[in-house]
């Protein structure tokens, strides 16, 4: 193995112009995939965290007896995802109103009755719950016979999960071009120097090598093409996450707001899927080169 | 010795080669024993390489069976074609070197090949370098060399691998008289040591002084020396 690894570095370095353009391609490929990954990684990471912080407010239906809203007080609690239930009263909500307008606070002086209704202000467990189960237990809510309407912003959850959608699909959309792209210029790159060096394969051949020790050298070059391509593509990814993040910190206070990196195991992927590519990539030459 | 005659390591039963509808043999049967010099002669385009070929499966029969060392090469399958080929020591007229190894790596190229160790592959080639006379030159590369060492590494590299068959395919047809001479010695002794040689040429000075078993082609089809030295037409 020592001598096909080392066969293949002399190989790279004979045919540096070539083999460095198949790597840039593959680095391409990684940036772009990388870079959607990276801001779907950061968005999901903001949805979560505004799922965990989530609250749905329940209004009860005009005229609900205490007794009613003490039942209703149960099924919410018997509700999976719920963590706390409090009880605000209509008169309890028009005082904390007034004290949120402050000066303006006269303004409601001229009501002749208290609009707001008796309403509860639902806690959901922290990391337990995401959108679709958000809407499920806001759902199961409504359907109480007290419950007049539920509110948890979910017209802008559900906008910002098709954003998050369309960007996982883009991304995918994308990388999976370009890292076809990427397979195909490896295999060309694979060509070109098979083509070029046809001479020495025939000798090869003709002194009794096998194929397998023929084409060794030639996918180890297309993995190291791809993993030393995944790479650069990483680095630029990081470089501009590193950029991102030092302007971001400066300009947002909150924690927020912190951009996160791709995790280990999204490295990985992407190390693998780049050196995998180089290798089916060199792969499809040999097969076709070695048919001729 | 081994009485070679009653143990053939080529045989040839009714053998065509066709490329197109040109017939470049035509219906050759020949047995070829261990550790006999043979000597293909013949004017060119008589089919002299193609005979060579046909033997290492450099290409294909077109009708009948080549067997070598008991291997019907019509049944071998394309994975076992590389370990048929270790069974020969090729020289071409044009050398076939490889530019940019050293003359060192050319040769040791086919022990590699073969997965021999390293400490082996480094014995091995200094011992065929020195037998050939190159050892001093192990470190050059082959367009720095005259044709006459360009010509005795190939040889070196067709020795490399201890096989039992060398084919020689007009290995001094570029060369001068003495480097000739050098290849024609080596390949004298690479027979005394117990391998099969055959040689293709048309030099007629080399046939007359190589001794060996004469074949001769003329447009595909075979004529050869029968016991008493006569050429006679088979089959």
């Amino acid at each position: 193995m020592k001598s096909y690894i080392m066969r293949a570095l002399r190989d790279i370095n004979d045919n540096r112009f070539l083999n460095g353009v198949a790597m840039l391609t593959v680095a391409l490929s990684v940036l772009i995939a990388g870079a959607f990954l990276l801001i779907w990684t950061n968005l999901n990471h903001w949805m979560t965290a505004s799922e965990s912080n989530i609250r749905i407010m329940v209004y009860l239906k005009d005229g609900s007896t205490e007794a009613q809203s003490q039942d209703t007080t149960y099924l919410i609690q018997g509700v999976d995802g719920v963590q706390k239930v409090q009880f605000i009263s209509r008169s309890q909500a028009l005082s904390e109103f007034k004290v949120q307008l402050k000066h303006q606070a006269s303004l409601l002086d001229g009501l002749r009755e208290n609009p707001l209704p008796d309403s509860f202000d639902v806690e959901l467990k922290k990391g337990a719950v995401r959108l679709n189960q958000i809407e499920s237990i806001a759902d199961q809510i409504t359907r109480m016979p007290a419950v007049e309407s539920v509110e948890y912003g979910q017209q802008w959850m559900e906008r910002f999960a098709n954003l998050l959608n369309l960007f996982r699909f883009a991304g995918m959309i994308l990388g999976g071009i370009f890292f076809i792209a990427s397979g195909l210029i490896v295999a060309n790159t694979a060509r070109l120097v098979l083509y070029s060096r046809r001479d020495e394969v025939e000798i090869m051949r003709l002194v009794g090598a096998t194929d397998l020790f023929i084409k060794m050298p030639f996918y180890i070059e297309g993995m190291i093409q791809g993993a030393f391509g995944g790479g650069i593509g990483l680095s630029a990814v990081y470089a501009t996450y590193m950029f991102m993040s030092s302007k971001l910190t400066s300009d947002m206070v909150s924690g927020f707001w912190r951009i996160h990196f791709l995790s280990i195991e999204s490295i990985g992927i992407i190390i693998g899927c780049s050196t995998g590519i180089g290798l089916i990539g060199c792969f499809l030459s040999m097969k076709q080169f070695f048919r001729n | 010795m081994e009485d070679h005659r009653s143990n053939p390591i080529v045989r040839m039963f009714h053998v065509h080669k066709n490329y197109g509808i040109q017939k470049s043999l035509v219906d050759i049967t020949l047995d070829i024993y261990r550790n006999e010099f043979i000597i293909v002669t013949g004017p060119s385009g008589a089919g002299k390489s193609t005979l060579l070929k046909l033997m290492y499966l450099g290409e294909p029969v077109t009708q009948g069976q080549v067997i070598v060392d008991g291997i019907n090469l019509n049944r071998i399958s394309r994975r076992r074609i590389p370990y048929l080929r270790r069974n020969f020591g090729i020289i071409f007229q044009d050398y076939k070197l490889i530019p940019t190894k050293t003359v060192f790596s050319n040769v040791a190229l086919v022990l590699e090949a073969t997965g021999e160790k390293r400490r082996l592959i480094q014995k091995k080639v200094h011992s065929v370098l020195r037998t050939v006379g190159m050892e001093h030159k192990q470190d050059a590369f082959p367009p720095g060399l005259s044709g006459g060492e360009q010509q005795r590494v190939a040889v070196a590299r067709a020795i490399a691998g201890s096989p039992r068959i060398i084919l020689a395919d007009e290995p001094t047809g570029s060369l001068d008289p003495d480097s000739t001479g050098n290849i024609m010695a080596l390949l004298k002794e690479i027979h005394h040591r117990g391998a099969t040689v055959i040689l293709a040429t048309h030099d007629r000075m080399l046939i007359e002084n190589a001794g060996g078993r004469i074949i001769q082609l003329v447009q595909g089809q075979m004529s050869q020396n029968d016991e008493n030295g006569q050429i006679v037409n088979t089959p």
